[in-house]
């Protein structure tokens, strides 16, 4: 079974490969074309009195030319492959994301705690004393360096404003 | 002159620059040993802990981290096969060998020998150097400037393995970023998409932790490291009398050739310690020693990485244009500070040139009094699991970069810098030449600016005079010379493919190799 469907995945595999590397290349023109127009939209002035939009304008020009000969040379190049365990990183990044939200709102220790210890157990598969244990001790000394030595305001912390 | 070295080691020598290059030296240690936080992700993140330090103090303990780190990477190097960074690549390849056969000791001790000797051969060189080189800076107009600044750029796309057209486009990608806030001479806020936040510009300090911090722990947890350390025990501890006999030539040889390749904005220690071992190999009598546990492979690449770490700084400090990611967050934190590097430093800021120079030398010492006994202490510290270390340095990152500004944007960044950078990692966009471009866009665009101005809008004035004329044309030959290339070998495949299209009759998809130039 695992053989009859080996030619079928390497050639989907193939196929996405591509299909990146071709998202790829029209990201870097389309943030090209868009940087030209920006820079043509803030006025790109003269040689001799360049204006603001001179120096974007280049850069634009640039980037689309480059986009375009990724495109054309380099969308047969192999992107590092995903794994199994790279729903990690995204797990990781989606807790980031919670966090700001929630440091934003309810201050910074509630959110430190609770992003460590379910860090560590869910992502690192550590015990429930060692994650509890490290939360604590992190988010104390989060603390103590942040908000004592330095005395740096936070967003209205929960627990101790 | 002397009056002035005189004057850096009384800087250097404050009790308060002392603890702070201490501290540094260590931190690099330890975060050289670790897997995951590097030199730069580590230095990204002390920068904003650094506004409140004096500024030579700052700067003293950040290429303090960055001097130790490159220490730090090789005892990992040696004992796992697990190079700290790309200049250790080559001591895991003979250092490994080495403790397979019970010789770790040596290799550890010659390394650390060798680091510090051509660290200080470097330093001397520096302090010779620097402020004449800075003299003859001073006559640079701003055509001249600009020009240097792009072949610093272009250099920097040549260092990678991957394609120069993706370096490139990354260097745009900084630039741009760069371009991302007020305009430097006419004010009218640029690119900021009427954000408030992005109004002033954004700082290096979220982009950097991000891009190289974030991103490098995100990297890791996708992958499972099989590391073991060697079983084997320590048979010898001390190098032997051959081993220094056989060690000398290459620590001499890896020196000079470290200090004049460091000296270059772009190559860096890497590109020094590789240079080091290919001539060792061909000078050796008995080349198929390389590769096998030779001692030469271990000490010539590590003076020359050493030295070519702390010539790297000539650049930053008489030109003001930084030759690596951790130069350039240097350059960051002196512009938190309020000073911009360039020829002037010397004259205007002699505390933070000499201080600095004169600490690297204090520095060492303590790095080679520090590595040698505590190195076992140290393999202890690798137990520490990347699982423990990578949501702690998560937060650390993501509190830095909020009291940068007192701001939750700042965090953002970092996060979409963390995203950026994974994604970049996949599709081979390196991120490397994006922060250097980031940091030497505004000399760059001023330069360029300013040139225009003086010469009332005559582009002819970057080729006609002669310093800024030879400098773009060898900027623009690094980047005609690998598209030519390119092209020739595409061409030269159609032809194949037309030639074999004829006689097979059959079609397939052409290759294209993963290497540009």
């Amino acid at each position: 079974m695992e053989t009859v469907n080996q030619p079928r995945n390497e050639r989907r595999a193939v196929r996405w490969s591509r299909i990146t590397m071709v998202a790829t290349a029209l990201a870097i023109t389309g943030i090209g074309i868009a940087t030209t127009w920006a820079g043509h939209r803030l006025d790109i002035g003269t040689l001799a009195q360049p204006g603001p939009g001179l120096w974007p304008g280049m850069l634009g020009i640039v980037l689309t030319a480059l986009g375009m000969w990724i495109l054309v040379f380099e969308s047969g190049l192999r992107p590092e492959p995903a794994t199994n365990q790279s729903w990690r990183v995204f797990a990781a990044l989606g807790a980031v994301a919670a966090y700001i939200g929630l440091f934003t709102v309810i201050g910074p220790s509630i959110p430190t705690f609770a992003l460590v210890l379910i860090w560590l157990r869910r992502l690192s598969a550590e015990s429930w004393r060692s994650s509890i244990i490290i939360a604590l001790v992190t988010t104390l000394m989060m603390y103590v360096v942040f908000v004592v030595a330095l005395d740096i305001s936070f967003p209205a912390d929960l627990l101790w404003q | 002159m002397f009056d002035s070295i005189i004057f850096g080691f009384q800087v250097a020598l404050e009790p308060i620059n002392l603890l702070y290059v201490f501290i540094g030296v260590t931190l690099g240690l330890v975060v050289g040993i670790l897997p995951g936080l590097g030199a730069g992700a580590t230095i990204a993140l002390l920068l904003p802990f650094t506004y409140g330090l004096p500024a030579e103090t700052a700067i003293i303990m950040l290429a303090g981290v960055f001097y130790g780190s490159m220490y730090g990477g090789r005892v990992t190097a040696i004992l796992m096969r697990l190079p700290g960074e790309a200049a250790a690549a080559l001591t895991a390849i003979d250092g490994y060998e080495l403790a397979k056969q019970g010789r770790a000791g040596p290799a550890l001790g010659i390394s650390a020998f060798a680091s510090f000797i051509g660290g200080t051969v470097a330093i001397v060189g520096l302090t010779f150097f620097a402020p004449t080189f800075a003299g003859y800076a001073l006559r640079f107009g701003p055509a001249e400037y600009a020009a240097v600044a792009l072949l610093a750029l272009m250099l920097a796309c040549t260092i990678g393995s991957g394609s120069f057209a993706r370096a490139l486009a990354m260097v745009a990608a900084g630039l741009l970023l760069a371009t991302i806030g007020p305009d430097p001479i006419l004010g009218t806020p640029r690119l900021t998409g009427g954000s408030l936040e992005l109004y002033s510009g954004i700082s290096i300090v979220p982009i950097a932790i991000g891009l190289f911090g974030v991103a490098e722990i995100l990297h890791y947890m996708e992958r499972s490291h099989a590391s073991s350390l060697i079983k084997s025990g320590l048979r010898d501890v001390l190098p032997t009398r051959s081993d220094w006999r056989q060690s000398a030539g290459p620590i001499a040889r890896g020196s000079v050739l470290g200090f004049l390749i460091g000296a270059i904005p772009g190559p860096g220690s890497a590109a020094a310690a590789f240079s080091s071992y290919s001539m060792e190999k061909r000078r050796a009598k008995d080349p198929s020693r390389f590769g096998k546990g030779a001692i030469e492979g271990v000490a010539g690449p590590e003076s020359a990485d050493n030295a070519a770490s702390n010539s790297a700084f000539i650049p930053l400090l008489t030109l003001g244009i930084p030759g690596s990611v951790v130069l350039a967050l240097m350059f960051g934190a002196l512009l938190l500070q309020g000073i911009t590097p360039g020829p002037q430093l010397v004259n205007e800021h002699p505390d933070v040139f000499w201080g600095v120079i004169a600490s690297m030398y204090v520095g060492n010492f303590i790095l080679l009094a520090l590595s040698v006994p505590l190195s076992g202490v140290f393999i202890q510290v690798l137990r520490i699991r990347m699982g423990i270390l990578g949501p702690l340095a998560i937060i650390i990152s993501l509190y830095g970069a909020y009291s940068l500004r007192n701001s939750t944007f700042d965090m953002w960044l970092v996060l979409a810098a963390g995203l950026a950078g994974y994604v970049m990692r996949k599709v081979h966009l390196p991120p490397a030449p994006l922060l250097l471009a980031f940091v030497v866009g505004p000399i760059l665009e001023n330069s360029f600016r300013q040139a225009l101005l003086i010469s009332d809008g005559d582009p002819g004035v970057f080729v006609t005079r002669p310093l800024s004329a030879g400098l773009l044309v060898c900027a623009v030959l690094l980047i005609v010379w690998p598209a030519f290339r390119r092209l020739r070998g595409a061409r030269a495949k159609l032809k194949a493919k037309e030639s074999e299209h004829q006689s097979t009759g059959s079609e397939h998809e052409p290759d294209v190799p993963a290497r540009l130039g």
